[in-house]
């Protein structure tokens, strides 16, 4: 194999590189920081539980390093994906007879070898355009949010991780090596979302947010184990590009439930749909990601946008086919992972969206948001709509890393105002850190906020801009675009009067409409009306670097969130159809070559009923939140309007159908209880009383061997010489040291081996 | 049989290991044996020792002698060298001159860290 | 000597052993004249040049094996694979004396490990009994000399002593066999001994057990196969920790490419003597040594409160589980070879790596207890790092490379329906994790009296352990099958005859 690293098929291989040699560099360069005192302002302030320590704060030059190197490492991995992408444009094709792919040998595994590499085809290149270009921006702005953080370079070593885990798990062509790039994702968001783990909230987040989705990759990896013992492969083009093996597939019987009519390629399909509910915080596993807010903002981004959630659903698009086995969504006919992601898509999409109308945490509302647009997707998915839920995945990228950061403007400069009203108080005592809000005001609460578009211009209009894609605000908005084909699959199902599209439809048409209305809401409880606080009157980023950085990455974003869109508008659209799309609809036409022509299905054509639903849902929506809202903004203290509509409802909504409470009564506590048994009765009875003896055996066996290794060199010094030879002791007394002894034991090893393997071939017998 | 060539090697062998452990087990066996302080010291003639047992020896002469003998040797290199001289032409002298090369090399070596000098 | 006799032919197949002696002339000339001040030079120069050497025998390639210079060396691949390992194992070696405070500013050092080099490269490639036995004792007697460099050391000079004493007592007994081999058949090269057996001792297999039983003896001292194993922790202990290192890899696995060679083109498959098949007597006797090796190897390390003594009877352990490959050559015996040859490469930069970094601590703290090492992660990471993977690789945990070398000797054993011996392998190497996981949490985890001293990697010692931090990580992901199908085909170069 020449390899030739200006070959797209060997080019992949480097896209992860930057990011993952970023990380190590950082971390192993950065080591020395310096040591302040826990009450230290450098370290943000008093720490109670820290008191009297010693802890460390990064110093400049590790600061400035690790800036320029994990910023060095995602624009390499950038410019090595465009690379790859552009060449992609470029070739006839592309996808069906072609795509890039290169792998190594990477473990005998029996008569065949594991074959280990990466694979690039139209739905990668897709990721590859979106995935490092909001890395990047993420990046740039966690310069300015993480510029005074005192573990500033151990966040960019992480954050570099995370993205080199995507970037491998983007271009990975197999499904473990996918799976690496999962877990590595699982440890960094752990790490990243405990990464203030002064606060207890952090932490205990990070640990729930590891263990729900550990739950679901277990299930996840038997999937990959099923499938491999199954196929004897996990590469992706050997398994979806093959129709034959994916019919055998759908044909056998799987080895658990196969009485039930469950199918090899049913089992694993859900057996890996339940993975991507864990990563992509689907119901019911859908619980860690509201608390992994307790995270900086950029991670919350990272997490949301560009990496962990999509690479729930990015897996999932990936498997399609596998998924689709034994079925046919254009003829209504679904197989049961299909059903799977259809139902528990279109509940998520709309359970999500009625939890976020009743919050009032800026982030919260969002990461809500993001479990409804996963559930959109997967809910795409469900009914076969492949291309609309990757169009959506992209653009939803885009306009939901911008509203995230937009967020974190808004909570930094909230920190800001809060720091400048302090000051003016001049209290004195400095209790303020970073998003530690142990204190008594709450930078994140929007009940705080309002007015803040007359200090914060920049943040206003791009939050405005991510707002209006995320609902959907028709023609100009790329969320319209994407969310538009979702719907219009659907009702193309519906027209044919299949059940499953039906459900889709009018579920995410609901969530659709309150998407619409809580994005205004929550527009209008920030940015409208007059400063309801003291500190919201103050908010600001500030001028310099922090600022620039800052909201450099949010212009970028916003202009794609708009333009994004425009590259799947039907050809068949009226007006618009014509000038975005002369020929074709380019994004369709590029991606549906990932899947097997057995697979592809045309885009239905363009229906008024979808369309109007459509704009009637995203302007309905708007309209009632600029009603409720803007027409007349809450003044300080005011309740929110919902609670007198809504009533008890809205008691409910606002804790989220008491889900954590729910998991704390059936799960927590049982296994709880469960843990305190085993640890009294089990473990420290049963178990630790077998494991002692079997340690006290193991050191008894030591001793012995110590014993007889002690017994085996003296004893041929001392024994013998009780026997018959006086050998030993002679030698002993007229020469020093114990060689002499080493040398006897082996001439008598010898001498025993030498007869035992005389006798044993019974030579010497038929000799002598 | 072919082994029965090696008989005679076997008896030897045998003959003397029996013949020494019959020596030792009956002097053990039979022998008086009373062993005190003084008979187990190092000379039991009931000479008390004087000083170290090991005498210091001027290293020098070692020295001397090892190096003649390892030069010695290879020197013995040159005669099977010139019996066969001339059958093994131009090839055989431009081996023995790489070894005497080396010889050479190993010789300045010596020269130099001081080994020929006597004090 | 043949009047057909061409110097050209012949010269490709010892280029490396000339290279090695020019070496060792410019090392000897330059410790004389190149001034006292340059003395550390010397390290670099041997440790370059030996790197430079190790290239040629990738460059000078052997099309097809065939032996050379009157039958005494067989130049075919599997001799250059085990080439390159060695005289790259003695360039590390140099490259890490450079800093021992006590042998890295003698020049005479680097003279002597080149010369045993050049004792080693020659077994690797020896097929005639002579050509063996002057190839041990050019690598062995420069390593009792090594052993003993610390003259002013008591535990250095013994170390030395037990060493040579050993060393002469099983060559002495490896010789007797050797001589019993040619007072047989009146060959002494290899490949052709076993053809002249059946004429040499009718059907008896009684004195070839004899001669087989001997040459296990030198080879097992060499291996440090128990029982021939006392004197390797009092060696490892005593000798200098460069000399350790050396003679923990390419002592050893030159070694074993004579173990391999011997074995198999002396007693091979179709040798049937009598009604016995000698194969399945060595095969039996090297499982059981095999077993025994690891066994004690691994009990008697759990105890070890010296890293280095720990390393010498994990390298005793490490030593049972290559036998357990040597064994596995009954079949598939390609598969097996190359498995012990993939084995020994990775080991020789895993234990150089691991014996690099207990030199950099000792000679900063000056003890070599494993519980002074605690928060070594915080004094040197970089350090920690480098010991954590060679220690990784140990123990067989990848993405460590000895994960694919016990894998490949296991698969090799269980390819030879020896699944009991590769049980009681996998459950040795289950023991072994305890005490080389103790080591990695005693550097991460605990503290020590010397917690606050940080230690300082020089740049050659940064080198050292960073090559073999990154060969080790290398052979452990990407690199393992392209090397294992190189070793896989010297193996075939071995057996084809």
């Amino acid at each position: 194999m020449e390899v030739n690293f200006s070959d797209p098929n060997f080019l992949p291989w480097l896209i992860p590189v930057g990011p993952l040699l970023a990380f190590f560099i950082i971390t192993l360069a950065t080591n020395r920081a310096r040591l302040v005192p826990a009450t230290s302002h450098e370290y943000g302030g008093h720490h109670p539980d820290y008191e009297g320590m010693l802890v460390p704060v990064a110093t400049v030059p590790s600061r400035i390093l690790s800036v320029t190197v994990g910023l060095a490492g995602v624009i390499m991995a950038l410019f090595f994906s465009y690379t790859v992408a552009f060449s992609a444009f470029g070739e006839h094709g592309f996808g069906a007879e072609v795509v890039y792919a290169s792998n190594i040998a990477w473990m005998a595994t029996g008569d065949t070898a594991f074959r280990l590499g990466v694979f690039v085809d139209p739905l990668t290149v897709i990721m590859l355009i979106m995935v490092p270009l909001a890395v990047l921006m993420i990046f740039i702005y966690s310069i300015g949010y993480m510029a005074h953080d005192p573990r500033q370079s151990r966040f960019f070593a992480l954050i570099s991780l995370f993205a080199g885990a995507m970037l491998t798990l983007v271009v990975a062509d197999n499904l473990l090596l996918l799976f690496v790039g999962w877990e590595v994702m699982g440890l960094c968001s752990y790490m990243l979302i405990g990464f203030w783990f002064e606060k207890k909230s952090a932490y205990k987040a990070a640990i729930k947010a590891f263990i729900t989705t550990r739950v679901a990759d277990v299930v996840m990896l038997l999937g990959i184990v099923y499938l491999y013992y199954a196929t004897g492969t996990l590469n992706f083009r050997d398994i979806l590009y093959n129709p034959e093996l994916l019919e055998q597939l759908a044909a056998t019987p799987a080895l658990i439930f196969g009485s039930w009519g469950i199918s090899a390629a049913s089992i694993i399909g859900i057996f890996l749909i339940v993975g991507t509910i864990g990563k992509s915080a689907q119901f019911p596993l859908h619980v860690w990601l509201p608390d992994a807010m307790e995270g900086p903002t950029p991670v919350s981004a990272m997490i949301h946008a560009a990496a962990m959630v999509s690479a729930g659903i990015y897996a999932i698009i990936r498997i399609y086919p596998l998924l689709e086995a034994g079925g046919n969504p254009h003829y209504g006919i679904l197989s049961q992972p299909m059903v799977l992601m259809a139902v528990v898509g279109s509940f998520t999409a709309l359970f999500a969206a009625t939890i976020a109308v009743a919050q009032n945490d800026v982030k919260r509302v969002l990461a809500y948001s993001t479990i409804s647009q996963l559930g959109f997707m997967m809910a795409a998915l469900g009914i076969g709509a492949y291309i609309a839920a990757a169009f959506h995945l992209i653009t939803h990228a885009f306009f939901k890393a911008l509203l995230f950061m937009a967020s974190g403007s808004v909570i930094h400069g909230m920190e800001h105002g809060e720091h400048h009203v302090h000051e003016h108080a001049a209290h004195g005592h400095d209790d303020h850190h970073h998003d530690d809000h142990h204190g008594h005001f709450d930078p994140q609460d929007m009940m705080n906020m309002g007015g803040l578009r007359k200090t914060m211009p920049v943040t206003f209009i791009t939050f405005l801009i991510g707002g209006f894609s995320l609902a959907g605000f028709p023609l100009i908005t790329a969320g319209f675009w994407s969310k538009d084909e979702i719907l219009a699959d659907a009702f193309y199902g519906l027209t044919k009067g299949y059940g499953a599209h039906a459900l889709v439809f009018i579920m995410l048409a609901v969530a659709a409409f309150l998407t619409a209305f809580y994005t205004m809401r929550q527009l209008g409880l920030t940015f409208w009306g007059e400063p309801r606080t003291e500190v919201a009157k103050h908010a600001n980023l500030g001028r310099g670097l922090v600022s620039f950085t800052m909201t450099l990455p949010l212009i970028i974003l916003a202009f794609f969130a708009i333009t994004a869109g425009f590259v799947g508008v039907p050809p068949d659209f009226p007006i618009l159809g014509p000038i975005f799309s002369p020929e074709h609809n380019a994004f369709h036409y590029f991606v549906i070559e990932t899947l097997h022509p057995a697979f592809q299905a045309e885009a239905p054509a363009v229906n008024a009923i979808p369309v109007l639903t459509s704009f009637v849902v995203a302007l309905g929506g708007l309209g009632l939140g600029w009603w409720m809202y803007w027409r007349k903004p809450l003044v300080a203290g005011e309740e929110d309007p919902l609670v007198g509509i809504l009533g008890p409802v809205h008691t409910v909504l606002k804790n989220k159908y008491y889900i954590d409470e729910i998991y704390v009564a059936v799960f927590v506590k049982p296994s709880q209880a469960f843990s305190r048994f085993v640890i009294d009765f089990i473990d420290r009875g049963i178990l630790d009383g077998i494991l002692h003896t079997i340690a006290r055996v193991a050191t008894w066996i030591g001793d012995l061997f110590k014993v007889l290794n002690t017994w085996l060199i003296d004893g041929v010094g001392d024994g013998i010489p009780d026997g018959i030879f006086d050998f030993g002791g002679w030698v002993r007394r007229i020469q020093t040291g114990h060689v002499q002894e080493y040398l006897l034991v082996v001439l008598g090893a010898v001498l025993v081996i030498g007869i035992i393997l005389a006798l044993s071939t019974g030579i010497l017998q038929a000799a002598g | 049989m072919a082994l029965q060539e090696f008989a005679p090697i076997g008896a030897m062998l045998l003959f003397a290991i029996i013949v020494a452990s019959i020596v030792l087990v009956i002097s053990r066996i039979f022998g008086p044996h009373h062993p005190t302080f003084r008979k187990t010291a190092p000379y039991e003639s009931g000479m008390k020792p004087i000083g170290p047992g090991t005498r210091r020896i001027p290293v020098k002469f070692y020295l001397t002698a090892v190096l003649f003998i390892i030069f010695d040797v290879e020197v013995i290199f040159f005669f099977p060298w010139a019996v066969a001289s001339r059958e093994l032409s131009l090839l055989g002298l431009g081996v023995i001159g790489v070894f005497t090369f080396i010889l050479l090399v190993g010789f300045i070596y010596e020269w130099k860290k001081g080994g020929m000098e006597w004090e | 000597m043949e009047a057909s006799f061409d110097f050209w032919t012949h010269l490709p197949a010892v280029i490396p052993e000339l290279l090695l002696t020019v070496l060792a002339v410019v090392v000897l000339l330059l410790d004389l004249y190149g001034g006292k001040e340059n003395r550390r030079n010397i390290a670099f120069v041997s440790a370059i040049g030996l790197a430079a050497i190790a290239v040629t025998p990738l460059i000078w390639g052997p099309s097809e094996q065939q032996v050379f210079w009157g039958g005494m060396v067989r130049y075919d691949l599997i001799a250059q694979i085990f080439k390159v390992m060695i005289i790259i194992g003695a360039s590390i070696t140099c490259l890490m004396a450079a800093d021992d405070s006590e042998v890295g500013h003698k020049g005479e050092f680097y003279l002597i490990v080149i010369v045993a080099t050049l004792g080693a490269s020659l077994i690797a490639a020896a097929a005639d009994l002579i050509m063996v036995f002057v190839g041990l004792e050019t690598l062995s007697i420069p390593l009792y000399i090594l052993a003993a460099f610390r003259r002013d050391d008591e535990r250095s000079s013994e170390s030395g002593m037990k060493y040579f004493l050993f060393g002469a007592f099983s060559s002495g007994v490896m010789l007797y066999g050797f001589s019993l081999l040619y007072g047989f058949t009146g060959e002494t090269n290899i490949y052709t001994l076993s053809q002249a057996f059946p004429a040499a001792v009718a059907d008896n297999p009684l004195p070839l057990i004899g001669a087989l039983l001997m040459l296990l003896v030198g080879f097992g001292f060499k291996v440090s196969m128990v029982p021939f194993h006392f004197w390797t922790p009092d060696v490892y202990e005593g000798a200098p920790t460069p000399v350790t290192a050396y003679v923990s890899v390419a002592s050893k696995a030159a070694s074993f490419a004579l173990l391999v060679r011997v074995l198999l083109a002396v007693f091979p498959v179709t040798l049937v003597i009598g009604q016995e098949n000698l194969q399945t007597l060595w095969v039996n006797l090297v499982s059981v040594l095999a077993i025994v090796t690891m066994t004690i190897g691994n009990v008697l390390a759990l105890r070890q409160t010296n890293i280095k003594r720990l390393l010498a009877y994990s390298s005793i352990a490490q030593a049972g589980y290559v036998l357990v490959g040597v064994a596995a050559m009954q079949s598939q015996s390609d598969y097996s070879v190359a498995s012990v040859a993939f084995y020994l490469l990775m080991y020789t930069f895993t234990n150089l790596g691991a014996f690099a970094g207990v030199l950099i601590f000792s000679e900063t703290t000056g003890s070599e207890n494993i519980k002074d090492m605690g928060g070594l992660s915080r004094r040197n990471p970089w350090l920690a790092l480098g010991m954590t993977i060679a220690i990784l690789s140990l123990a067989g945990i990848p993405p460590a490379a000895g994960f694919f070398g016990k894998f490949y000797l296991f698969t090799a054993a269980v390819n030879a329906n020896m699944v009991l011996l590769a049980i009681i392998a996998v459950l040795n190497a289950i023991v072994a994790l305890y005490y080389y996981l103790i080591v990695i949490k005693v550097m991460y985890v605990d503290r020590s009296q010397y917690d606050s001293q940080s230690i300082a990697l020089s740049r050659s010692t940064l080198w050292v352990i960073g090559l073999t931090s990154i060969a080790v990580l290398l052979l452990g992901t990407f690199g393992a099958q392209p090397f294992f199908d190189w070793a896989a085909q010297g193996a075939q170069a071995l057996l084809a005859l």
